[in-house]
């Protein structure tokens, strides 16, 4: 009888061998699979981000590249004008490199094909600043190469932001309950098949988030827009807590 | 051994081993890492490294020689400044190019890092734990508002051609993809930056413990913010733009 029952039983340590090495192996696999998910992770991350870098790095070269050979040549020039007398020719590459300035800072009047967006409030409706706010980052990223809101020119320093019942532009108040036109400067290829349709798209999610009864936009291509330059006694101009390095 | 402690014996003994067997697995994973380094990810991962740092350092070349450059040229120009009827038309071009954000400048000011919530979950976290374009935005325009005269994104000197953009999870500055933690400089006064941060209750919002976007705020006695020409050719971004007085 005792025998029979040995036979069908597993001896003790048959049985807890089973379980020790059954253990051991879901421990491995468990151990395995956690190790093999967080490195897969971790190495698509770390690819990405380093490829990420790559580009950004390569980008900032060529234009670097680009730069240093423009005054490469710039400075080959005023070597040559120096060493031939030409004192005047100095004198006016001083003027133009200060006009370009000028016009990078937006502190000279420019025009050219772009896009105009209007903004009207309906009756009772206090235009909020990020609505203009939207429409100006909108058209930056777009590659407009200048804004102006209201006839204010947008230079670094511009804030938009509303304060009470107005909106304040280079520190000057506008009325939330008045039209803001707002004009930019774009690239005249993509004037209508791209950045016209894809302002309407703004504006369409605008209107359903705000309603339309509350705000009318209006959005046109323009064959030539003139941005006006900063005004001199706008707080842009105020530079004395910038010291320059020389 | 009765039946009740026989059951426990048999639990110790499945738990001890799965306990083992996880450490053993792990063994066997860092020694298949340490042995294996020829590994396809971690070469692609090694190889590319090697590329960040070759570009790196040819940045660092293209940096130092566009320095050379520029005061090569300022030495030139000011050739002319001597002369008294030119001194004004340097003076100006001097202003110019430090309005235009073409110059390195220094001063005090304040330095804002925005990074997203610590182990950002997609699923459970709201959408604002990630810092967007418009979160940078809206704290550059906070900070333009209370004063600040020169401003940097993540190195890059801020113009009146700055467009911030989203692609993605990431953020596009001048069609440059940058990466959190997203650091703001900015030269002007210093309280009042400082307090139009501290004060603001979207930011407020921002830090509260179910949003968690990791905000730092720090007051720089002296800091200095490079031109925009150290990171881009400026040329290219006035390029469709036609004086009005020359037309």
């Amino acid at each position: 009888m005792k025998e029979k029952k040995s036979a069908n039983n597993p001896s003790k340590l048959t049985r807890y061998t089973t379980i020790l090495v059954v253990g051991i192996i879901v421990g491995l696999v468990a151990a395995l699979l956690m190790k093999t998910l967080n490195a897969s992770a971790v190495s698509d991350k770390s690819y990405q981000d380093l490829q990420n870098s790559i580009i950004e790095y390569q980008r900032k070269n060529e234009e670097l590249n680009n730069r240093n050979v423009h005054l490469y040549e710039y400075i080959r020039e005023l070597e040559d004008d120096l060493a031939s007398g030409k004192g005047g020719e100095s004198f006016l590459r001083i003027v133009e490199e200060k006009e370009q300035y000028a016009i990078f800072a937006g502190l000279r009047a420019v025009r050219n094909k772009g896009v105009s967006v209007t903004l009207t409030p309906m009756s009772g409706y206090k235009i909020q600043d990020i609505v203009i706010q939207q429409f100006v980052n909108e058209l930056s990223a777009l590659g407009a190469q200048a804004i102006s809101i209201n006839g204010e020119r947008k230079v670094a320093t511009t804030e938009i932001r509303a304060n009470q019942d107005s909106i304040i532009i280079n520190g000057v108040a506008y009325s939330r309950e008045s039209p803001f036109d707002i004009k930019a400067i774009v690239p005249p290829s993509k004037i209508d098949t791209y950045i016209v349709p894809y302002l309407e798209t703004v504006a369409g999610n605008l209107r359903e988030q705000i309603g339309n009864d509350a705000l009318a936009i209006a959005i046109r291509s323009e064959s030539s827009v003139t941005i006006p330059a900063l005004e001199e006694d706008r707080i842009a101009y105020q530079k004395e807590l910038l010291i320059p390095v020389e | 051994m009765n039946m009740v402690s026989k059951r426990w014996y048999s639990i110790i003994t499945v738990l001890l081993s799965v306990v083992f067997g996880l450490f053993f697995g792990n063994f066997l994973v860092q020694g298949r890492t340490l042995f294996r380094a020829k590994d396809s990810d971690a070469v692609a991962i090694s190889d590319l490294r090697a590329e960040l740092a070759v570009e790196k350092a040819k940045y660092e070349q293209l940096a130092n020689r566009q320095q050379e450059l520029e005061a090569r040229k300022r030495t030139l120009l000011q050739v002319d400044s001597h002369d008294p009827s030119s001194e004004r038309l340097y003076a100006a071009w001097k202003e110019y190019a430090l309005l235009s954000g073409l110059t390195d400048v220094s001063g005090t000011g304040i330095r804002l890092t925005l990074d997203d919530k610590l182990n950002y979950n997609p699923v459970s976290d709201p959408i604002e734990s990630v810092v967007h374009d418009t979160t940078v935005i809206y704290a550059m325009n906070l900070l333009w508002a209370a004063g600040a005269r020169a401003m940097t994104l993540n190195g890059t000197r801020m113009t009146a051609v700055s467009n911030i953009s989203c692609v993605g999870p990431t953020i596009l500055s001048y069609d440059v993809r940058l990466m959190p933690p997203y650091e703001i400089e900015a030269i002007g006064p210093a309280d009042s930056m400082k307090k139009a941060v501290e004060s603001d209750s979207w930011f407020a919002r921002l830090r509260q413990k179910e949003i968690g976007v990791r905000i730092t705020l720090s007051e720089e006695a002296m800091m200095t913010l490079p031109s925009f020409s150290k990171t881009h050719d400026f040329r290219s971004y006035m390029d469709l733009l036609i004086p009005v007085d020359e037309s």
